[in-house]
């Protein structure tokens, strides 16, 4: 067998490969220059990150931050929320009677046959209008003291944005719920068999076994893959811009309009986009080595 | 602005509309107008939630990111009048009429224009704008057409924002041509300046903003609008309180010329150009954007005989 | 040997196997077993693959369900509710050819869990328990390892003392020493020897003979789901009376 020490040098072949692909890439660069009749003027841009706030005298997160700020919200309770969602429904799919088996089946076939898009508008005008007044969401707010509000503002973004925040988590919550449960679903039947032998056999009973055995090694084996699900739901989230939520892609939508910088606006939230998720998974990656070790 | 609402998304919307209004009427359908008005939730309230939808220069984000705009001026009027603060919501455009209908806002000023269809779901005050619609076209690709007969022919394509009140004055007047529908009007914009598609058609002053912007590339084969809109407030059916109180506010506001002025300001000129960071905004032309007697605007190389 | 067969014979019986039949499916797996296991007996069973030997014990704990017959432990039958299986399984100590350590507890842990779950030992009692058995196995340094961190051998002495911490009255092994390095095997057998000599009941299904003609007072060939044949290890070895045992044993044991 060859050495499996990993090669540091780039053969000829590579260099071809490369070559070939920075001339692809300098003629798309060509031809995008040629034909699109565009006049690219990134100066202004960066003023929609962050703007020098004249009164307060300190930078202020413009539009595609705050935008940015609650994607992030989003996917943070959107994955919260979707866990404990695939906790319930992944632990029913695994149940020995009929009907908790059915209905987790029965949530998850619907969720993942039909569009996203059309599930979020059905879901949005709905459900989530009908639940979000019934626990009084807006006149909570409404009434709110200022260190709720505060505490409020951290946790959800700004005061008046929140039942709007709400209803994009719940969707994508209830989205990648589907998606989740049958994570937790692989996790539980990923514990092998055996382990509820010798579970069994020092007398633990149904509900120990799953307590003290099952669960804590079915997590084990659910954080990594809920991990990539978050990195998923921070790409997804878009889609609740459909539904007005002010996330980064509806801000982005209505940057480039009132700009008319459509290109700038779009790119610089692809890196946003990209800059979020990369580092996500480098994360990610590195404390599932760091876990391992642990364990060995 | 928009108009007829096509394809699925519409027939989404008109779907939810009708199910929401009749859940929502059949709960009121007893009580007293007056205690159920959205007027007297909004004073309840102490603020007016207001539906709308970014769109050159009804609504927009300055470089603060604050909402500036005509409908933006309109509704700050409309709610001190009414003794209360504003609440914009905004709303994507496809679905902000099942969003009125859900109660995510009180009235929608958005540039909505009327029509009957829209109509059956919501109701309309007096209009308190009358917006137009004009064309930009491509300078290599037009070059030599006459307006508008040479624009009515199979070879030519226009661009217009899927679901506005431009596709349809397209599809009327140029029957013959092919029509390209994108999500929003850069994107439109965009596919005529990449010699795509012949012309453009939006709202004023779009039009004449972006020939302006992009003079070495397109020019405006006529200065005349092409439509004549109503735009007016929507609000839920079954309010006729609420329907009176805004429809006498705006009555108000046009006679003592208010509207009109402010209408002028956004549409007429460019010196809000500023605020909201267009490159160019000390090139624009001060003043007089508006197609109508500014022939300054169109191009020298105008190959069309303005009718 | 025979003396002791006879202080045998007065004790309690522990296991009973009455008659006991089993299919999985169409294959008949066991076929008319009856087995009586004394207390402070030690029983090997061995035979060839397939035989039906692990399906054997397991069916004492009840991992496996048979069809016909009675399995008796401690005189009561084991039934099918799923209290009386458990006040079984709490009397009944299994170590299992892959070990089954529980990987996400370190082995205290391991030792534990029986204790304070089942048994209802204190934290402190369960753990002085745990201690006293890892030392029995000469393991007491690996006590806040993860199982991972392990050799086989090691962990499969810390299974053998996680069932020993239940204070079973019958131990039951399944092929312990299968899955382990030749060089393991000694370590794990000794201390199965010792427990042997502490006088545990024990049913052991091995192919170590080494083991059965030095612990086993009887030792049980299977063959195709039946008991073809069983004795003292001595007359076992020596004299097996049936062709097939013959055969076996000429090709299990050296020349």
């Amino acid at each position: 067998m060859a050495s499996r020490r990993k090669q540091l040098q780039l053969n000829w072949i590579d260099l071809a490969v490369f070559a070939v692909f920075i001339a692809a890439l300098a003629y798309t660069a060509y031809r995008v220059d040629s034909v699109l009749k565009y006049e690219w003027d990134w100066s202004g841009i960066w003023n929609y990150l962050y703007r020098w706030d004249e009164e307060q005298q300190r930078w202020a997160a413009n539009l595609l931050m705050q935008g940015l700020y609650t994607t992030l919200r989003l996917a943070l309770w959107g994955i919260g929320l979707a866990a404990v969602i695939g906790a319930v429904f992944g632990t029913m799919r695994t149940s020995r009677r009929l009907l908790p088996r059915m209905l987790s089946r029965t949530y998850v076939e619907f969720v993942r046959n039909i569009p996203p898009l059309v599930l979020i508008f059905i879901f949005y005008f709905f459900i989530s209008s009908q639940v979000l007044p019934l626990f009084g969401v807006e006149e909570f707010i409404r009434h709110a003291g200022p260190g709720t509000l505060a505490w409020l503002q951290v946790l959800l973004g700004p005061p008046n944005l929140i039942p709007n925040v709400v209803s994009g988590v719940l969707c994508l919550a209830m989205l990648e719920g589907a998606y989740v449960t049958e994570i937790v679903r692989a996790g539980i039947q990923s514990v092998p068999k055996t382990q509820v032998e010798a579970g069994v056999s020092v007398g633990l009973s149904r509900r120990q076994l799953m307590h003290h055995v099952i669960l804590p090694q079915a997590v084990q084996r659910v954080v990594p893959p809920l991990a990539g699900q978050f990195i998923t739901l921070v790409k997804d989230s878009s889609i609740v811009s459909l539904i007005s939520v002010q996330e980064l892609s509806y801000l982005a939508m209505e940057t480039a309009v009132s700009t008319s910088r459509i290109f700038e606006v779009w790119i610089t939230v692809a890196a946003l986009y990209f800059g979020v998720c990369f580092s996500c998974a480098l994360l990610f990656t590195r404390l599932e080595k760091r876990m391992a070790v642990r364990r060995q | 602005m928009g108009s007829t609402n096509e394809g699925v998304k519409l027939g989404t919307a008109a779907m939810l509309c009708l199910m929401l209004a009749a859940g929502s009427c059949g709960e009121r359908a007893g009580q007293p107008p007056s205690s159920a008005s959205v007027v007297e939730t909004i004073k309840k309230r102490g603020a007016l939630k207001v539906g709308m939808s970014t769109f050159v220069p009804w609504a927009m984000r300055n470089k603060e990111g604050e909402l500036v705009g005509f409908e933006i001026d309109v509704a700050r009027r409309l709610a001190t009048d009414m003794g209360v603060a504003v609440e914009f919501v905004p709303t994507a455009w496809d679905g902000i009429i099942p969003a009125l209908l859900a109660g995510k806002f009180d009235v929608i000023i958005g540039g909505l224009s009327i029509t009957a269809q829209r109509n059956l779901t919501v109701n309309f005050t007096v209009p308190y704008a009358h917006s137009g619609m004009g064309v930009a076209a491509n300078r290599e690709l037009s070059a030599g057409m006459a307006w508008p007969e040479d624009y009515n022919g199979s070879a030519v394509a226009f661009t217009c924002r899927r679901g506005a009140t431009s596709c349809t004055a397209v599809e009327e007047l140029f029957p013959r041509a092919a029509l390209r529908k994108f999500d929003d009007d850069p994107q439109a914009a965009q596919e005529v300046l990449n010699g795509n598609a012949h012309a453009f058609v939006s709202s004023y002053p779009n039009p004449t903003l972006l020939a302006h912007r992009y003079r070495n590339k397109l020019f405006l084969p006529t200065t005349d609008s092409l439509t004549r809109g109503n735009e007016a407030f929507g609000l839920r059916k079954g309010d006729p309180d609420a329907l009176n109180f805004f429809s006498n506010w705006i009555l108000v506001n046009t006679s003592s010329g208010w509207l009109e002025d402010r209408h002028t300001y956004w549409f007429k000129t460019a010196d809000w150009a500023g605020q909201i960071d267009l490159n160019d905004s000390s090139e624009q032309p001060a003043a007089n954007v508006e197609p109508r007697g500014s022939n300054g605007i169109a191009p020298q190389a105008t190959p069309a005989e303005l009718d | 040997m025979s003396l002791r067969k006879g202080s045998h014979a007065r004790a309690n019986v522990a296991v009973e196997f009455e008659g006991v039949n089993k299919w999985f499916g169409d294959f008949h797996v066991l076929k008319d077993i009856d087995l009586r296991v004394r207390e402070r007996d030690r029983v090997v069973i061995c035979g060839p693959s397939g035989a039906g030997k692990s399906t054997l014990i397991r069916c004492v704990n009840r991992l496996e369900e048979h069809q016909e017959g009675r399995i008796l432990v401690d005189g009561k039958e084991i039934g099918t509710d799923p209290k009386s299986v458990a006040a079984v399984r709490r009397e009944v100590g299994m170590v299992f050819q892959q070990f089954n350590l529980f990987p996400h507890l370190t082995v205290l842990q391991n030792c534990m869990l029986g204790p304070t779950k089942v048994r209802g030992l204190s934290k402190a009692e369960a753990r002085k328990l745990a201690m006293q058995y890892l030392d029995r196995v000469r393991i007491p340094d690996q006590a806040e390892k993860y199982p991972g961190q392990l050799s086989g051998g090691q962990q499969q002495r810390v299974a053998i003392a996680r069932s020993l911490c239940m204070k079973p009255r019958v131990m039951l092994f399944d092929e312990p020493t299968s899955a382990l390095d030749p060089e393991m095997i000694k370590e794990v057998l000794d201390v199965m020897a010792d427990l042997a000599q502490s006088g545990m009941t024990m049913l052991v299904v091995t192919h170590e003979m080494g083991f059965a003609k030095s612990v086993a007072d009887v030792v049980v060939f299977m063959d195709a789901g039946r008991i073809v044949e069983s004795a003292p290890p001595d007359l076992f070895f020596a004299k097996p009376r049936s062709d097939r045992l013959k055969l076996f044993l000429s090709r299990i044991l050296p020349h």
